[in-house]
């Protein structure tokens, strides 16, 4: 098995504006190692979080190739790329987007209930994951009854259920007070650990950008000489 | 149950259908005025078809084997006759018709006589359950016959059971055909009947072969036999055969045929009618796709989401348009349900008031008929319009990038 993991060519990125266009990203190149830890930083506008939705498949880049192993994932249909990052990916963003709707343990059996797994099933592994996040007693709460830490982790629980290999992470600081982020910090690494997770964050936070192994940083759409 | 149509439901059900909206709602009542007009409207005219049916078939049978000379003895056993050429029969009767004025109270008016064989009418006919007044006797009391008659012809006379009228029937004078004589005979009314068709109720009177033979002065010739069959939908076919088979003197007609062009107009209106009246659910259903699309367009950042956590762009259409498979569902109940209160509204009113001038549409009172197949039809083809109505929006949703949605806020 290949040590990379994840591996981008020439990323470009543009938006037509008008009758130019906006390049936001200018022909990036990168390898993600299997387990490794690695943050995106940048100023705001740098492409960042375009660049970790282009590696999660979330978006496509105007020009390039993206390798998960030695799959291009970009010469699959969306069909097949769904069914990809329901079996290889997690997402976890700066705003939680829990359904309403659905009760906390709900929205955590969702991405096994989309890929057909059984209801019974689905719960008991959500309930699992909830109780290691420390979120047991809330499983049955609905979204507007959790505080923002809570919403977080349930966002988080809902990212790792269908044990993906990768998990990225898009801001997801970035909307809740010094301690609750400081919680979510140590319980990325944590759960990096537990689950043997190549994580893959962007974030404006310095001092949790400080705890990875490896911190790549974007200006001008290309990557700065201090990327390590 | 599939975790679409869960989730579709889910979502569409959050706060209890508030995400609707009023204009949805609106739509939404729109669809179900639109399901229950077709309702009612499909019920009348189905009405409509089986009362007329069931009138011509209670008076006249299913099918009517006519001479236009009129049957005589020489003709021999023409029960036999039929049963052997016509297997399909069930029963038969001799029938005898004669034109004639009534006149009772100083009032006279055409009316047309209609005399039965006693023993064997009702093997044939359901004139008994017509009966709205006194009771079925076709026999006579003190030299006079009994007569059952129609309730308009009832109602020009001012006539009750017990009442006594007098019949003219004109008969040709063989000597000189610018004369004619007259022959006079006494009815004692046994009965009223409602006979379901206007022009029956007002002209006529049913009584004994005896005494219309009598009054008529044919002997005992008689004008044919009215036939029922064990099928009357294959009344046509039965007629078809027969006239082959009876010859060139006899006259075989099927209760179809006596209103052939009534029964062919309601054919075409029903059609019609469907597709005129389908309109308001077509706009209705569209209105819904709109509340829908709305509501697409509020789930952007839910639509992001899905597709983050591996939902196909084909299970996101299934979504969005189970949801107007639902609404398309609810609709087509509520208006079924809503349909079958005005119909009974309907029926009500007809009693009430007069809804249906019996001398412009032939009847004046109609039962409505809610037939599986109307149903099937309306319940059909508001499904397949909500389904492609709302295909549009779960389309748009399903394109939308899990990045649009997710930046979407």
């Amino acid at each position: 098995m290949s040590d990379v993991i994840l591996r981008a060519k020439g990323i470009r990125k543009s938006y037509a504006q008008g009758i130019s266009e906006l390049g936001i990203l200018k022909g990036l190149d990168v390898e993600i190692k299997r387990g490794e830890a690695v943050c995106i930083v940048g100023a705001s506008g740098a492409g960042k979080s375009t660049l970790l939705h282009i590696l999660g498949t979330l978006d496509h880049p105007s020009e390039g190739e993206v390798f998960f192993e030695d799959d291009n994932l970009f010469a699959k249909s969306e069909e097949e790329l769904a069914l990809f990052r329901s079996a290889k990916m997690g997402f976890v963003f700066q705003f939680h987007h829990l359904l309403a709707e659905f009760t906390a343990v709900e929205n955590v059996m969702m991405p096994c209930r989309i890929a057909g797994e059984s209801k019974a099933a689905a719960k008991a592994k959500a309930l699992h994951l909830l109780e290691t996040l420390g979120l047991r007693d809330r499983a049955d709460h609905f979204p507007s009854q959790l505080s923002g830490g809570e919403l977080q982790r349930v966002a988080i629980a809902r990212a790792l259920v269908r044990r993906p290999q990768v998990l990225f992470a898009d801001e997801p600081t970035g909307n809740l007070d010094s301690k609750n982020s400081q919680m979510i910090q140590k319980l990325f690494f944590q759960l990096k650990e537990q689950y043997g997770l190549t994580l893959v964050v962007v974030t404006h936070d310095a001092g949790f950008a400080q705890k990875f192994s490896r911190v790549l940083r974007i200006s001008d759409g290309g990557w700065a000489q201090n990327s390590f | 149950m599939k975790f679409w149509a869960e989730l579709s439901a889910r979502l569409l059900f959050r706060d209890g259908l508030k995400s609707l909206g009023l204009t949805g709602w609106i739509s939404f009542a729109g669809l179900v005025i639109g399901v229950a007009c077709l309702v009612v409207s499909m019920a009348v005219v189905s009405g409509f078809e089986s009362t007329l049916q069931r009138a011509v078939s209670d008076l006249t049978g299913h099918l009517q084997v006519l001479k236009p000379q009129g049957v005589s003895d020489s003709d021999g056993d023409l029960h036999a006759k039929l049963q052997q050429l016509e297997p399909d029969t069930v029963a038969s009767t001799r029938v005898l018709w004669v034109e004639s004025v009534a006149a009772a109270k100083g009032k006279i008016s055409g009316a047309l006589l209609q005399g039965l064989d006693p023993e064997r009418w009702q093997q044939v006919l359901a004139l008994d359950r017509r009966v709205i007044a006194g009771h079925f006797d076709l026999g006579s009391e003190g030299g006079i016959a009994r007569a059952m008659i129609g309730k308009g012809l009832a109602k020009k006379f001012e006539l009750q059971p017990g009442d006594t009228f007098r019949v003219v029937v004109p008969l040709a004078n063989d000597y000189d055909p610018n004369t004619f004589k007259r022959k006079v005979a006494t009815f004692r009314v046994a009965g009223i009947l409602d006979l379901g068709k206007y022009e029956f109720d007002e002209r006529l009177i049913v009584s004994s072969m005896a005494a219309v033979q009598e009054v008529s002065g044919v002997g005992t010739r008689y004008s044919g036999l009215l036939v029922r069959l064990k099928d009357y939908t294959k009344a046509r076919e039965s007629a078809g055969r027969l006239s082959l088979a009876m010859g060139p003197g006899f006259r075989v007609r099927d209760w179809h045929e006596l209103n052939e062009n009534i029964f062919e107009a309601i054919k075409i209106e029903r059609v019609v009618l469907f597709f005129v009246i389908l309109i308001i659910v077509l706009a209705a259903a569209f209105n819904v796709a709109s509340s829908l699309y709305i509501s697409v367009i509020q789930r952007y950042p839910d639509i992001g989401i899905f597709k983050a956590i591996g939902m196909s762009p084909r299970d996101l259409i299934k979504v969005f348009s189970f949801q107007g498979l639902i609404l398309g569902l609810a609709g087509c109940l509520t208006g079924f349900a809503l349909g079958g209160v005005l119909g009974l509204a309907f029926m009500l009113g007809q009693n009430l008031f007069t809804l249906l001038p019996g001398s412009v549409y032939k009847l004046d009172h109609i039962d409505l008929v809610f037939r599986f197949w109307d149903l099937f039809a309306i319940f059909s083809v508001t499904m397949i319009i909500c389904g492609l109505a709302t295909l549009a929006p779960a389309r748009q949703g399903a394109r939308l990038s899990a990045v649009e949605g997710l930046r979407y806020e």
